[in-house]
């Protein structure tokens, strides 16, 4: 009880209540555009808190997340374009209803389902996160170790394509996290004398350039004078029928406990979460055939599991310390910018940050209720927005975002090198999230690998010995071996 | 797809190799410890493995051979792709001399009129408000400290 009040205290503070709505805001918007994901709007604004109070920057950059996942529906139903990646299956749905004059409910269930789904996930995340960090307080780095390669294993089967360029992309990844000086030893590796790369390559610069400029030089490249045709007229009747929520309700329920799950896994994502509770959907429903003609359960399931997911993918950050998606990548980048390192301790050592940004959640999924509906005109018109006006913009807060991390030319020298990486990647086939995850994973899984050989004194049989190391380590050879069968699960047939 | 995929085989297994060179130098154990090539070698050397693997691979599927697709979507894409990436790149050359307002004016013109066509008034009003903007939020609320140039602005 006292817990729960301390972190009520905590979010009710005018200013944590200030940034959480400007982060739903800012997430909702960049949810609703189409061409800037979450992860690159979170890159733009990381400097921004640098300077202010963590708690209040944390709940923001959190908003921002879990507001895309409200917004994306938004672009889906209305124009049949999906404003934010894990709204894709939203479209084959929610524009057909919109398309029969359903707009109205499309948008009202897709903003209820998600409500519902994200509550969801931050209940769980309240009650099974302590517990997991509990548990965790026994992790030595021997675990540690397993538990990024299992982390790493994890994201590779998971991801699309190739399993040969993920792993690829994954070793590069790597290769970057070990430019700087040497934390064991000092000495430098791979900085070429420039030194502002002794501390390493910072993660918000590559960040901007794989997912902000590549994405903007990719938009560009396609004709700029490309109009969007919105079915604005045909919203009418947000609130849903009593008919739609009988059968959306098996749809939110999966939706919500599978998205959470897939929320949890290292490289379960919002994306694979809304295709599969779509899938799922498909599956258990009466009549899979109308799926695809604008049916209210397409757009529930994977609203629900998307937003749910978000709850889910806070918890091996906040416990383990260890960031499964690139957005959780660059919110350890916001805990360590103020020294603070989450993991099992995080609960004990700063709990203001975890029951605060924890109980923010909530209030800013009710933020994300009240902002949908009733302003749903407003993103609308946030939609004709031409991406010539846009993309301007978006590259101007990259560059200042750059500038302003070290004062340094050199920082936005990275982003455009990465921007420009990043343009190359996606017309290679390659994966720039796991390069990511991987450059954050990488000084992670070299320090407690030093940390555990110190232990045994060079031998690498304590990863054997330990059985929880054991253990992790053999889940990471299965994920891997089983590739093939979980990219059969992955990619489901949806017509 | 094959052909990327051979090019991009050929630039890994060349980072990979230099990289597993460069941990070999750097030490692999010291007094019974890890030594700072030890990763860059072990990353190195999976890099190059898996480049050569993608590399044979590219090499003996022929199923994809007939479905090229064009690497610019637009014929005059990669005009629009490079003069962006050229001004981004510009602009952190230019701001330490020009000062913050004046390098983003020229960006956000060069933007607005070159690469989206917009009309002069358009251009002239976007960039300027813009502009406004972005000193407000970065400079004055944020306090960013951003570079004032020769002409001291």
């Amino acid at each position: 009880m006292e817990t729960i009040l301390f972190a009520i205290s905590v979010a009710l503070q005018p200013i944590n209540l200030f940034f959480a709505f400007i982060g739903v805001v800012i997430g909702t918007l960049v949810g609703v555009l189409p061409g800037i994901g979450p992860t690159a709007a979170i890159a733009l604004l990381l400097p921004t808190t640098f300077r202010g109070d963590v708690v209040s920057g944390l709940i923001m950059l959190a908003g921002i997340f879990y507001g895309t996942q409200y917004g994306g529906s938004t672009t889906s139903i209305l124009v049949n374009i999906p404003g934010e990646a894990a709204s894709v299956v939203t479209c084959l749905d929610g524009y057909k209803m919109a398309q029969k004059g359903r707009a109205g409910p499309a948008l009202g269930i897709a903003a209820f389902g998600s409500y519902i789904a994200g509550t969801f996930s931050i209940i769980l995340l309240t009650f099974v996160a302590p517990p997991l960090a509990k548990l965790a307080l026994y992790f030595g780095s021997p675990e540690f170790t397993a538990m990024a390669i299992l982390g790493l294993s994890l994201l590779v089967s998971l991801s699309s394509g190739s399993m040969v360029k993920a792993l690829m992309m994954a070793a590069v990844g790597l290769i970057l996290g070990v430019v700087g000086v040497d934390p064991a030893r000092g000495t430098p590796r791979f900085i070429f004398g420039i030194y502002e790369l002794e501390d390493g390559i910072g993660l918000a610069p590559v960040a901007m350039g794989l997912f902000g400029i590549s994405e903007v030089l990719l938009n560009v490249e396609k004709s700029l004078e490309e109009k969007r045709e919105t079915l604005v007229g045909k919203v009418k009747g947000l609130l849903p029928n009593l008919q739609d929520w009988k059968d959306s309700a098996v749809a939110i329920t999966q939706g919500s406990i599978l998205g959470f799950l897939i929320g949890v896994i290292p490289g379960g994502n919002t994306i694979i979460a809304s295709i599969a509770s779509y899938t799922l959907q498909k599956r258990i429903s009466k009549h899979p055939e109308k799926f695809g003609t604008g049916v209210i359960e397409g757009v529930a399931a994977p609203e629900a599991a998307n937003n749910a997911a978000t709850g889910g993918a806070f918890i091996p950050l906040l416990t383990l310390g260890i960031p499964t998606t690139p957005v959780m990548a660059l919110l350890l980048g916001a805990f360590m910018i103020h020294g603070i390192i989450p993991g099992p301790l995080l609960i004990n050592n700063n709990p203001d940050i975890f029951w605060g940004l924890i109980f923010s959640m909530y209030i800013g999924n009710i933020m994300l209720l009240i902002l949908n509906l009733p302003l749903i005109g407003i993103w609308v018109k946030v939609l004709k927005i031409p991406y010539g006006i846009l993309f301007p913009l978006i590259i101007l807060f990259c560059l200042i975002g750059a500038y302003t991390l070290n004062n340094s030319q050199v920082e936005v020298g990275i982003m455009v090198f990465f921007g420009f990486v990043g343009f190359l990647m996606k017309k290679f086939d390659y994966e720039p999230a796991l390069l990511l995850l991987a450059l954050v994973m990488g000084p992670i899984l070299e320090e407690s690998l030093r940390r555990s050989l110190a232990l045994s004194g060079g031998n690498l049989m304590i990863f054997i010995h330990r059985p929880i190391a054991l253990s992790l380590l053999v889940l990471a050879f299965v994920s891997l071996v089983s590739f093939p069968m979980t990219r059969a699960f992955r990619k489901p047939k949806i017509n | 797809m094959n052909s990327r995929n051979r090019i991009s085989a050929i630039f890994c297994f060349f980072l990979g190799l230099t990289v597993l060179i460069k941990g070999m130098r750097l030490g692999l154990k010291v007094d019974q410890e890890m030594g700072a090539g030890f990763f860059p070698l072990v990353a190195g050397g999976i890099l190059t493995l898996l480049s050569f693997i993608l590399f044979v691979q590219s090499l003996m599927d022929h199923g994809t051979q007939g479905h090229k697709e064009p690497f610019w979507v637009t014929p005059s894409g990669w005009k629009r792709v490079f003069l962006t990436l050229f001004a981004t790149a510009a602009y952190p050359l230019l701001i330490g001399h020009l000062g913050f307002i004046l390098s983003t004016l020229f960006l956000l013109f060069f933007f607005f009129k070159v690469i989206a066509r917009l009309k002069w008034w358009a251009v002239g009003v976007g960039g300027s408000v813009a502009t406004m903007c972005a000193y407000l939020i970065f400079e004055i609320w944020l306090k960013a400290n951003l570079p004032q140039g020769l002409l001291g602005f």
